[in-house]
């Protein structure tokens, strides 16, 4: 497809049989893995000291980019290898928040509990509208985001279940039998830990997913549905899967949101937040679980470093200081810019950088003439 | 690939021994800066409003009052030297941000107080965060669900939602005498509000809620029309209106428009010069419940104590921002007036208990809202004597009989 | 009941008006969708700046009403032309869901865009002639008249493109085969700047006629409607949308009537009839009412 073909260029590193280079891949995949890990472990003991000077407050924010990236990555799965876009998916997260907060403060059932039966409902919810997978491309993406608006006034309209808009308050903080996380003195960085760990393990499935039959199955739809058809592979059951795991892992990012915010009302989910996670998904790269990771850290970073810039810099100019006036302006230009110039993402771009030592930002122009 | 590995490995080592340098050498480090705080150091306050979003007309009018009160207190001396140094953030009407506002200010900041937020959403998840730390915060969100639960941390400014509803229904049944009410309501955060407590309080009043129909912000001037035809069906004697700009200005045309002559009467939502420049003619004869803030020159007595103070304010702020003050800059006033004076009288150095203490021993403070009294158990403040019902009249604020 | 009956006049009239509104995006969604293959995400933001551009040229610039209807309606066009060029055109063969993310983002920053230059929640744009018009059981301001005969006119005028212009008839010839199209020599690329010229130019008169407020919020809930009536008319099919459009503005008046009136529910619920119209036609009938419509499925 790209220059695999082209004279001159080799297109892997090592040489040699495909023995070597699966073995390399394999140890390459828990590589990362386990230097993910290790990095997170390590964070909070010089975030804590760095947090302060910087100015952003580095264990809240990754904790937060821990519950985007559970959400992306679920949405990566459906968008990326599975092609089909959801423009709703910042309900799914409503729901599983709901369900989980509504279960902790009115059937008071124990968090650890709640949860998981609130991935199960909103994984369940997701089954429900699944036939408007039967839809493609441009209706999938009107029919989700009018999904999205749907649940949204559900939320605020079913006032005696939901609160409406006054939201619902106190919902209980994470906490094990044994360990109290949401209580813990240091609260953040437990709740970091948590959702780290879960973070992690979600990852790690996810990466193992796509790499089995499962995972090839849905990349030869995102190819051709036509061809994937025609080799066996049951074209609307894999979408089907890959839209119900996307909507489980977002009812998982939402529960566990809504212990740790401890209260919630619809205006959070919101088709603001749907298009939220489609940027995170978009930027960190289509097609690469690790993409996910990425792409949630640099949406949820970049207003915090604009905030904190004053600190850094000393004097800004006033347009600076109302960055959050102009924020849709900012995200609508990397929205259309990595379209343009990096369409699969930054992780894809930037590893086409070392593995072709070439620009990654496509030229448009330079493609087209290419191909014409 | 293989480069990329390495350089990943390569860049873990560093990352692992960097965070072995920090664990054994960040013992002592971290307390340096609390010693200091006798050397005269500005008392640090921190401010989370909603500047853009939703709620972005009710967070620039509070933001604008709140640096111009730092300002002038500082240039006055501050509080027994220390100067005053306010740490403002937006919250975007997002109650996520909002909380992640209040853990910053917290953490990174040693703020004393918290003041916010503009809207009742953000403000319940800050005071979420601001009690499991134990810091006071004075809010300036109408929401009645605000003062539920624990409400040990938190103070507020205005007016509830409930006051300004038990004042109009109050208007209706005996300014109007009439019993049958029509409410038109929006279905934001405001709106809601209002339509729980206006629903609970009509039968107090004897009044009879005949209709109660919600319309969306973005509904067009004919979606509206079909909302105000729906409510007419129920023959109402009085039209309620429970919303922010620009529906209630549709909803006052249209009425003009279709020759409904019932009294309309709206919510402090609309205490602001956009209605009446939304709504033109049929602005006229508008009655709505406000703070004092908006008559002052025609119900307070001129040359008492409270008529002064909002004198002194309204003409601070002309002359800074060349525009009218209205309710919402007298919240942020308010607020950060209340935490100033509890300051005042306990001291610059108080820990955030004690200011907590002292805010809520205000008495008598004489604000832009009203006159504030606290209590252990009333963290409101204003009574319902604070409001008066507002008439507009030849496109200008009237106190109405 | 009773009462239900003698209030659907004025029903199907402020239906009749929101219509009108819809027509004019739907036909916009279409053009685009046509000669290009894409939806506009950002067709809804096209209707804001026409609004807000003619606040701008009345009240702030002081220019009589016709001039500025005429001049906003050009600088969105404008618009639409400098979209296409700047990011349509670079993205001509990238796969669906780029072109998809490429049109919110530009949506987005429409949106943010607006909201810098105009920050209030609305702004009143003067009626071409204030009054009302009333019937027995009807009242309409007299401003219906004009956007009925502005929307009569952007129709008539369209079809007129269509069917009379070289330009129009190639447009439509990309419409049945675009690889057929660019063999027999049409500038396909020329058309697809055509079409967002003329889309937005059609989006920036619902602004106008949706006046007399305008704010920078009101892009997103406008292009969901239309693009439900483009979808109700058949999507791709230009004249669908005219009847899209009516069926989609009369029954979002006459459902939450029904639903308080009759059955006593929240009209709070009024917010998801277009929603749930819209996935109720894609997924049972995906051609639209008129057909034509060409919802690709497995």
């Amino acid at each position: 497809m790209r220059e695999k073909g082209s004279p001159g260029r080799p297109s892997f590193g090592i040489p040699g049989s495909s023995l070597l280079q699966r073995a390399a891949s394999l140890l390459g995949r828990h590589l990362i893995f386990v230097g993910l890990a290790i990095f997170l472990a390590v964070f909070p003991i010089w975030a804590k000291p760095l947090s302060r000077p910087l100015g952003i407050n580095l264990i809240m924010v990754m904790r937060m980019v821990g519950i985007y990236t559970v959400a992306a990555v679920g949405l990566n799965i459906l968008m990326g290898y599975a092609g089909q876009i959801s423009l709703g998916h910042g309900a799914f997260l409503g729901i599983g928040a709901y369900t989980s907060a509504l279960l902790a403060l009115k059937a008071h059932l124990p968090v650890w509990l709640s949860i998981p039966v609130a991935v199960v409902v909103t994984a369940l919810v997701g089954l429900l509208v699944a036939p408007v997978l039967r839809l493609k491309g441009h209706y999938l993406a009107m029919a989700t985001l009018g999904l999205g608006i749907i649940f949204y006034v559900f939320m605020r309209e079913m006032t005696w279940l939901t609160g409406g808009n006054n939201g619902l308050r106190e919902i209980p903080a994470l906490s094990f039998p044994g360990v109290k996380i949401g209580q813990a003195r240091d609260y953040l960085r437990a709740e970091y830990y948590f959702i780290w760990t879960l973070a992690l393990i979600v990852l790690l499935l996810c990466s193992n997913l796509v790499r089995s039959r499962v995972g090839r199955a849905m990349r030869a739809l995102h190819e051709s549905e036509v061809a994937a058809n025609v080799m066996g592979v049951d074209v609307s059951w894999e979408k089907i899967k890959a839209f119900v795991l996307s909507t489980g892992l977002a009812g998982l990012a939402g529960a566990v949101f809504a212990h740790i915010q401890g209260y919630i009302d619809p205006n959070l989910f919101t088709i603001t937040l749907s298009i939220q996670l489609v940027t995170m998904v978009v930027v960190g790269g289509m097609e690469s679980i690790w993409g996910a990771v990425a792409g949630a850290g640099v949406i949820t970073f970049i207003p915090k470093i604009v905030e904190a810039l004053p600190k850094w810099l000393g004097e800004v100019p006033r347009w600076v200081e109302k960055y959050s006036n102009y924020e849709g302006m900012v995200f609508g230009l990397i929205l259309v810019l990595t379209m343009i110039f990096l369409p699969s993402g930054i992780t894809k771009g930037l590893a086409d950088l070392v593995r072709y030592r070439r620009n990654p930002f496509v030229n448009p122009f330079r493609k087209k003439a290419m191909e014409e | 690939m293989c480069g990329m590995r390495k350089a990943a490995v390569f860049l873990l080592l560093i990352l692992l021994v960097a965070s072995l340098c920090i664990l054994s050498g960040c013992g002592g480090g971290e307390e340096v800066g609390e010693g200091g705080k006798a050397t005269k150091e500005p008392i640090k306050i921190g401010v989370i409003l909603s500047e853009s979003g939703p709620n972005e007309p009710l967070g620039k009018p509070e933001r604008n009052a709140i640096e111009l009160f730092v300002e002038r207190l500082n240039e006055s001396g501050g509080i027994d030297g220390h100067s005053v140094k306010v740490i403002i953030k937006d919250d975007q009407s997002d109650s996520n941000k909002a909380q992640q506002a209040a853990i910053e200010l917290l953490e990174q900041e040693d703020v004393v107080a918290i003041i916010g937020s503009s809207g009742t959403g953000p403000t319940l998840a800050i005071k979420q965060e601001a009690s499991k730390r134990r810091v006071p915060q004075v809010c300036m969100a109408a929401g009645a669900n605000i003062m539920e639960g624990d409400i040990t941390w938190i103070f507020r400014t205005p007016p509830t939602a409930t006051e300004a509803g038990k004042k109009a229904l109050e208007y209706i049944s005996e300014g109007l005498k009439v019993k049958r009410v029509g409410l038109l309501y929006d279905t934001n955060p405001f709106g809601t509000d209002g339509k729980t407590v206006l629903e609970k309080l009509a039968p107090d009043y004897g009044l009879e809620m005949v209709a109660s129909e919600g319309y969306q912000s973005t509904d067009t001037e004919e979606t509206i029309d079909t909302h105000l035809t729906n409510v007419m069906t129920y023959n109402p004697e009085v039209i309620l209106v429970w919303g922010t700009n620009p529906a209630p200005a549709i909803i006052a045309k249209k009425m003009k428009d279709k020759g409904i002559d019932l009294p309309y009467v709206g919510s402090h939502g609309i205490a602001n010069q956009e209605f009446i420049k939304l709504a033109g003619d049929a602005a006229e004869g508008v009655v709505f419940p406000a703070g004092k803030i908006l008559v002052y020159e025609k119900v307070l007595e001129p040359g008492s104590e409270e008529y002064e103070f909002i004198r002194e304010f309204a003409q601070a702020y002309r002359s800074k921002y060349g525009i009218e003050i209205n309710t919402f800059a007298g919240h942020g006033w308010d607020a950060i007036l209340i935490i100033t004076e509890a300051l005042k009288r306990v001291g610059p150095d108080a820990t955030p208990e004690e200011l907590r203490d002292e805010i809520e021993r205000t008495q008598g403070l004489i604000g832009a809202d009203g006159v504030f009294n606290y209590s252990p158990q009333d963290h409101n403040g204003l009574s319902p004597e604070d409001l008066v019902m507002v008439k507009i009249v030849g496109a200008k604020w009237e106190p109405a009989e | 009941m009773l009462d239900f009956w003698r209030n659907c006049p004025q029903y199907l009239a402020n239906g009749l008006a929101n219509g009108c509104l819809y027509i004019l995006v739907a036909m916009g969604f279409n053009i685009i969708y046509n000669s290009t293959g894409i939806i506009n995400f950002a067709q809804g933001e096209f209707s804001m700046f026409g609004g807000l551009f003619a606040y701008a040229l009345t009240v702030s610039a002081g220019l009589p009403i016709p001039l500025a209807a005429i001049l906003a309606v050009l600088s969105v066009a404008l618009l639409g032309g400098l979209m296409e060029r700047l990011i349509i055109n670079p993205l001509r063969r990238s796969s669906v869901i780029t072109a998809i993310i490429a049109t919110i983002g530009a949506s987005i920053f429409f949106k943010s865009l607006g909201r810098v230059i105009w920050p209030l929640e609305a702004y009143k744009v003067p009626e071409f002639t204030p009054g009302n018009i009333s019937l027995p059981g009807v009242t309409v301001s007299r401003q219906f008249l004009w956007v009925f005969a502005l929307t009569v006119a952007s129709v008539s005028l369209v079809y007129v493109f269509f069917n009379r212009t070289r330009a129009g008839k190639a447009m439509r010839a990309c419409s049945v085969n675009r690889q057929a199209a660019s063999l027999v020599g049409i500038d396909v690329f020329r058309m697809s700047l055509y079409s967002f010229l003329l889309a937005a130019a059609l989006g920036g008169a619902a602004g106008l006629i949706s006046a007399p407020y305008a704010s920078y919020g009101m892009g997103l809930e406008l292009g969901v409607k239309g693009f439900t009536a483009a979808v109700v008319g058949g999507l791709g099919n230009v004249f669908g949308a005219v009847v899209g459009g009516l069926v989609l503005g009369v029954l979002e008046e006459l459902i939450p009537g029904f639903l308080h009136i009759v059955l006593g529910i929240s009209t709070g619920y009024k917010g998801a009839v277009a929603a749930v119209i819209l996935i109720a036609v894609l997924l049972f009938r995906p051609q639209g009412i008129l057909g034509k419509g060409m919802v690709e499925k497995v």
